[in-house]
């Protein structure tokens, strides 16, 4: 499929908004998709650690210790699954239920593995940003 | 069978007496000794036919095997050292040899004579030939001449000869039959003449044309069933394959269009948020209508998924613990813009008292959630759309009401069914699937619920389910 245009070309808006504090990691090899996370978690005061492959998102979360983490199934390097074991069998101190699994496949047996791993499963088609936004603050407490 | 055979048998024949030494028993218990010859016969007749059966059920998988231990048991124990098996081909309208064995006379002729009967298959319109009578007339055959079994082809001096040297001095052609079927023919050669045959060999002779029928039919029908068996677990190889393929298909596939559509489906609902900056009042209407379309296209894209399973028998409820007020209201939001566009009313009313916990398949009962908000949006020309989630007893209910077309009586039954859709629904929306309700009902009802549809024709519907707030009794998924 051809890309038209990198999103993440276009200017992310030259407001500085007040943080609430909290970082997020998002991986994401989706230009599209991860610009509109972004653009909405940033809005809402988030700071937003912005990777595109598994083995990026491993070493960012051992560096930055996010608050919670978005990782995309599907991703080069390493998959999204394999992110969640390296950090586990690293003993990394990010709480599984802080961990949401992103994809847009139907395949019953990521399910199942998100459930066993402790990890929230979530179809990206599902969720506009706005609820996932919401659903994040829930999972922080920030209301 | 039995009777056409009889007439070669007579049982009035008294067997003939043969050992010297029994001769004092002989004249003084005549009666007995002739007991214990007939007995002797019988048990060797026994023994014989059980080495057949063991013939049979060794070697049944191969064909030729089986044919060439029958011939060999035959004429190494039945008093008739030449046997010869042949077996109807019908495609070929011929008789094929299967097996001819002889153990008697010069080694060397009989390999010949084995190596000539083994490479002539006989055409069944030869009708002189002796085999091909048997065949066709039923009936035992009985000829004194090598020469009549081996013809056309071998010289009548050379088959003579052979004869001679092989000291054989009658031959008897046995139709074999099976299930009413005449399946083949057995020559069998004894060194007697046909007047000199005894009782014994007579009956056995009977006796080996029926069993030989039998075991041969068994192997064949064994054969048979193993290729069928072979052929059926290829297909159902294949079948399983290509299911495999159909599944990574239409994983595949959602996974395709659901990424763009997660997309636009985000980026429109930024803009309508204001993420984009304000909007105009028709840049608002049209781009609800886009978020709209791309909501119900992501609804559809699950509805196949959901259908694909159930035809699959993979589709199962996976039950987690779900906060159904929420799930209810985060539907009823996303639904407001386009209720707004149609310029409805479109408005939740929560439990007086939250509701606990309730073990759901929380994104399977969001569809359907969402499905009957969608439905009495689109079906509602005016007026409201209620939607009221409250405790009853043990049980939650969900109803969704709205002041819309209705549902017309003749199509009340047929409501749920696959593919149904009621005609006035279908005259308001051609695009629908009518795969809404039929899921919907599956997966109320595959969680324990039951569902709620009450409707009057041109003065609205409500559609919900009542849920059990408790686990089934024993706690598991379903």
């Amino acid at each position: 499929m051809a890309r038209i245009s990198n999103p993440h070309e276009s200017d992310p808006g030259s407001v500085q908004l007040p943080t609430n504090g909290k970082t997020l990691l998002l991986a994401e090899d989706d230009p599209f998709i991860s610009r509109m996370y972004q653009t909405k978690l940033t809005s809402a005061g988030f700071t937003v650690l912005m990777v595109n492959n598994g083995r990026d998102a491993y070493e960012q979360i051992k560096a930055h210790k996010p608050d919670l983490a978005m990782l995309d199934i599907n991703m080069p390097e390493l998959s999204g699954f394999e992110v969640v074991r390296a950090l586990l069998a690293d003993n990394v101190g990010l709480a599984v239920s802080h961990i949401i699994v992103l994809t847009n496949s139907a395949n019953p047996a990521d399910r199942k593995l998100a459930t066993e791993l402790g990890v929230e499963y979530m179809i990206k088609a599902d969720m506009t940003p706005r609820e996932v936004l919401d659903h994040i603050n829930n999972k922080l407490g920030l209301g | 069978m039995r009777g056409i055979i009889s007439v070669m048998v007579n049982p009035s024949h008294k067997a003939a007496p043969t050992a010297e030494r029994d001769t004092g028993i002989r004249d003084s218990y005549p009666e007995i000794y002739r007991k214990s010859l007939e007995l002797a016969e019988t048990n060797k007749t026994l023994t014989l036919l059980r080495k057949i059966d063991q013939a049979v059920l060794r070697s049944v998988n191969d064909m030729p095997l089986v044919m060439c231990e029958l011939a060999t048991a035959i004429a190494e124990d039945s008093g008739f050292p030449f046997a010869a098996v042949y077996l109807r081909d019908n495609s070929k309208h011929q008789l094929q040899p299967q097996a001819v064995v002889i153990r008697i006379g010069d080694p060397k002729v009989q390999e010949e004579i084995q190596a000539y009967l083994m490479g002539q298959p006989l055409g069944l319109r030869h009708a002189t030939h002796p085999v091909v009578r048997a065949v066709r007339e039923l009936w035992i055959v009985p000829v004194t001449q090598l020469f009549e079994v081996v013809q056309p082809h071998l010289p009548i001096e050379e088959a003579e000869e052979a004869q001679e040297r092989l000291s054989l001095t009658s031959f008897f052609i046995c139709p074999l039959q099976a299930r009413n079927q005449v399946i083949g023919a057995m020559v069998l050669g004894s060194p007697q003449g046909v007047e000199e045959l005894g009782f014994y060999q007579k009956s056995l002779l009977e006796q080996l044309t029926i069993a030989v029928g039998i075991a041969t039919d068994n192997a064949l029908l064994y054969a048979e069933t193993q290729e069928a068996a072979t052929h059926l677990r290829a297909v159902n190889r294949h079948l399983r394959d290509l299911d495999k393929i159909k599944d990574e298909f239409i994983s595949v596939a959602s996974h395709q269009l659901r990424t763009p559509l997660a997309s636009i489906k985000g980026y429109v609902s930024m803009l309508l948020e204001g993420d984009g900056g304000p909007l105009t009042p028709i840049q608002r209407e049209f781009l609800a209508y886009a978020f709209g379309s791309s909501q119900r296209m992501v609804s559809l894209i699950s509805d196949l998924l959901n259908l694909s399973r159930i035809a699959a028998g993979k589709f199962a409820v996976e039950r987690v613990p779900v906060n159904l007020e929420k799930l209810v209201n985060e539907e009823v939001q996303q639904q407001q813009p386009q209720a707004h566009v149609r310029k409805l009313k479109l408005a939740y009313t929560p439990p007086t008292e939250p509701l606990p916990m309730i073990n759901l398949d929380e994104s399977k009962t969001r569809e359907v959630v969402m499905n009957f908000i969608d439905n009495a949006i689109y079906y509602t020309k005016s007026g409201s759309v209620q939607v009221k989630l409250s405790r009853q007893g043990d049980r939650a209910e969900l109803r969704v009401e709205d002041t819309g077309i209705g549902v017309p009586r003749a199509a009340r039954t047929q409501l749920f069914s696959k593919f149904f859709r009621a005609p006035n629904a279908q005259a308001m929306r051609p695009d629908g699937t009518g795969l809404g309700l039929f899921l919907a009902k599956r997966v109320v009802e595959d969680q324990g619920g039951t569902i709620i549809f009450e409707s009057v024709e041109d003065k609205g519907s409500c559609f919900g389910f009542s849920m059990p707030l408790t686990e089934d009794s024993d706690g598991t998924d379903k």
